[in-house]
């Protein structure tokens, strides 16, 4: 029989999927399984082709393939399909490392939003919503790191939490054995609740590097507004 | 005479250093936020009071109190940090401006029918050898007036820049006096807290001694030094701001000697067509000034009415005078204490820049000193806590 607490729970966990951010992440997650079975369809299509054209300039220059040579064929496109099965795969596998020091900090979101996916189904259900929080900032993120200088103190700054601050957070608690994360002790609150405060704190950090990025923009856009008026309108607006 | 209306430029006065006791109180808070303030540090007073004083949670309270408006400072520090380059920068635009019109000074000067000396000839010797020179001295106009229309547009387009400065400036001082708000709160919160732990230790000295000295050496001690870094940082903030307010006034003072020099020189040229016409039937054309002409009086409303209002006048004097030539001095003459006007405005306003710079340089940089502290202290200590006395705005 459930406890009460695992009713409010799975409330919780309903609640979090309906919610608009859990909604849009399914959606790009659904967007990228869609891209990774064009690209692996693509590549098997390609390998169908050339191991054909193979087989047909064998056939003209040398002489018909036989039967063996058919079973041949059909091994390596066999061996062809496993192959690009691996090798599509691959981009996820790098995605799963760590985003560290050494990535491109226009590329640091995407990578340490792959990353956190990955961890996913390794946290808590508590942490999820501010999982989502965070995969949202992150994809307002990017692009405003595109134009960013890698030596500016703000590149900085957000190089130090997405690629410091968060997996470090992240591996200290899996570090922790699973039987000890739900219980509190020693007058501090349970690994999973400071896991949750800690997750918030980052999504509320992200948040406010992307208004301070944006902060410049902003400032352009009503000081042309400004200009407009004062040149147009002369002075204060009535 | 419209144009005889001397055109005064006042440099407004160099900001003077604000003294960071003063700094408190100058942007207004409303009573509701006020009564909040009042409320939460009164709930964290006997919050703190209540806990034992060697808890670790007792030292997290008191960790709160050394975050206390961390944000607040950093954000308004940024600030700061982007407004100090501005005055300066607006010198430099200002340099901008002086090219031009020091360049236009020379091509005018090179117009002036009272360098020329055959203007003033042609009065009392009416003989017909100096006609030819009347009429090389109008052709000098337009050969002129190409490079003239270029200067002036120039001068509008380096206007432009100064507008742009100002619309600028109007939005940082937006976000300066947001960023002062926040200031204000946390200062106004300070002083509530300092009040109540200081109220609360003395009435603990009786009955519990220890808490009360606890409550003196941490709580006291980091909210007087956080009081402290708040009301410099305040103090340099709204130092820059009134800095800030003091480059947009020189700007509009300088917008309108520009206008006014601009008027002025299209007013010379356009005196010159009537007496060219006037004094020898020369048909003086000058297409290119009366179409800037035109765009001019349509950006600048204010200034087109003057325009159309002088060379209307001129245009009457002119045809009635019987010495149009002086007239034309006139003219010149106008351009000349306009351009005079600049420069000294100029001088002056260039003198109490520098002087607010230099201030605000100064207090930026002690700002800077506790600024560092603070950051220090925010990261010896826990990763940043929200810090509970922040009102959400």
């Amino acid at each position: 029989m459930p406890s009460s607490d695992d009713i409010i729970a799975h409330a919780a966990e309903l609640l979090r999927r309906l919610s608009p951010e859990a909604r849009r992440q399914a959606q790009r997650r659904r967007e990228r399984r869609r891209r990774q079975a064009t690209r692996i369809a693509r590549r098997i299509v390609i390998a169908f082709v050339l191991i054909l054209a193979a087989v047909t300039a064998f056939a003209f220059l040398i002489g018909p393939i036989g039967q063996s040579g058919a079973m041949l064929a059909a091994l390596a496109f066999l061996l062809a399909v496993l192959g690009i099965a691996q090798v599509s795969r691959e981009p996820d596998l790098a995605a799963a490392a760590t985003p560290n020091a050494a990535v491109d900090i226009a590329a640091l979101p995407q990578r340490t939003e792959d990353w956190l996916d990955r961890q996913r189904m390794a946290l808590p259900a508590p942490a999820q919503r501010p999982l989502d929080a965070i995969s949202l900032q992150l994809e307002a993120l990017g692009p405003q790191l595109a134009t960013l200088d890698a030596r500016e103190p703000a590149a900085f700054e957000v190089r130090r939490l997405l690629a410091d601050e968060l997996p470090e957070l992240v591996r200290n608690y899996q570090k922790v054995p699973p039987a000890l994360r739900r219980t509190a002790r020693d007058g501090a609150e349970s690994p999973d609740r400071q896991l949750v405060e800690g997750l918030g704190l980052i999504g509320e950090e992200i948040a406010r590097m992307n208004e301070r990025l944006a902060a410049g923009d902003l400032a352009a856009l009503a000081t042309q507004g400004r200009y407009l008026e004062l040149k147009y309108r002369g002075g204060e607006p009535d | 005479m419209a144009s005889d209306a001397d055109l005064v430029l006042t440099p407004p006065p160099p900001v003077a250093a604000v003294a960071p006791e003063k700094a408190a109180g100058l942007v207004p808070l409303d009573d509701g936020q006020r009564s909040e303030l009042q409320k939460r540090a009164d709930a964290f007073v006997s919050e703190l009071a209540a806990l034992d004083a060697n808890s670790p949670e007792f030292g997290k309270k008191v960790d709160q109190l050394t975050n206390m408006g961390r944000r607040e400072i950093a954000d308004a520090a940024g600030h700061s940090n982007r407004f100090l380059d501005r005055p300066v920068r607006a010198m430099d635009k200002e340099s901008g401006v002086g090219t031009d019109l020091a360049a236009l000074r020379r091509t005018i000067e090179d117009l002036d029918p009272g360098r020329q000396g055959a203007l003033s000839k042609r009065r009392f010797l009416g003989v017909i050898p100096f006609g030819g020179r009347m009429r090389t001295y109008f052709d000098g106009y337009k050969s002129a007036q190409s490079h003239i229309a270029t200067i002036l547009e120039r001068l509008a387009s380096g206007k432009d820049e100064l507008l742009k400065d100002n619309a600028a400036i109007d939005v940082e001082r937006q976000g300066l006096w947001a960023a002062m708000g926040r200031l204000e709160q946390m200062i106004q919160i300070a002083k509530s807290l300092d009040q109540g732990l200081e109220g609360k230790a003395a009435e603990l000295d009786a009955g519990d001694p220890e808490k009360a000295k606890a409550i003196r050496e941490s709580a006291l001690f980091y909210t007087r030094q956080r009081a402290q870094d708040l009301l410099t940082q305040m103090a340099v903030t709204v130092q820059g701001y009134l800095a800030l307010d003091l480059v947009k006034k020189n700007n509009i003072e300088l917008i309108k000697g520009v206008d006014r020099a601009s008027t002025t020189t299209v007013a010379a040229l356009k005196t010159a067509v009537t007496v060219a016409q006037a004094l020898n039937g020369q048909k003086l054309v000058l297409n290119q000034i009366t179409a800037l002409n035109t765009t001019t009086a349509n950006i600048i409303d204010s200034t087109g009415e003057l325009l159309r209002k002088q060379t209307g006048e001129i245009h009457s004097q002119a045809a009635a005078s019987t010495v149009p030539v002086d007239t034309l001095k006139r003219a010149f003459q106008n351009i000349y204490q306009t351009m005079d006007a600049i420069d000294a405005f100029k001088l002056k306003a260039l003198d109490s820049m520098k002087q607010t710079v230099d201030a605000l340089g100064a207090e930026v940089e002690k700002s800077k000193g506790y600024i560092a502290r603070a950051e220090g202290a925010a990261q010896s200590g826990q990763p940043a806590q929200a810090d509970p006395f922040r009102l959400a705005s």
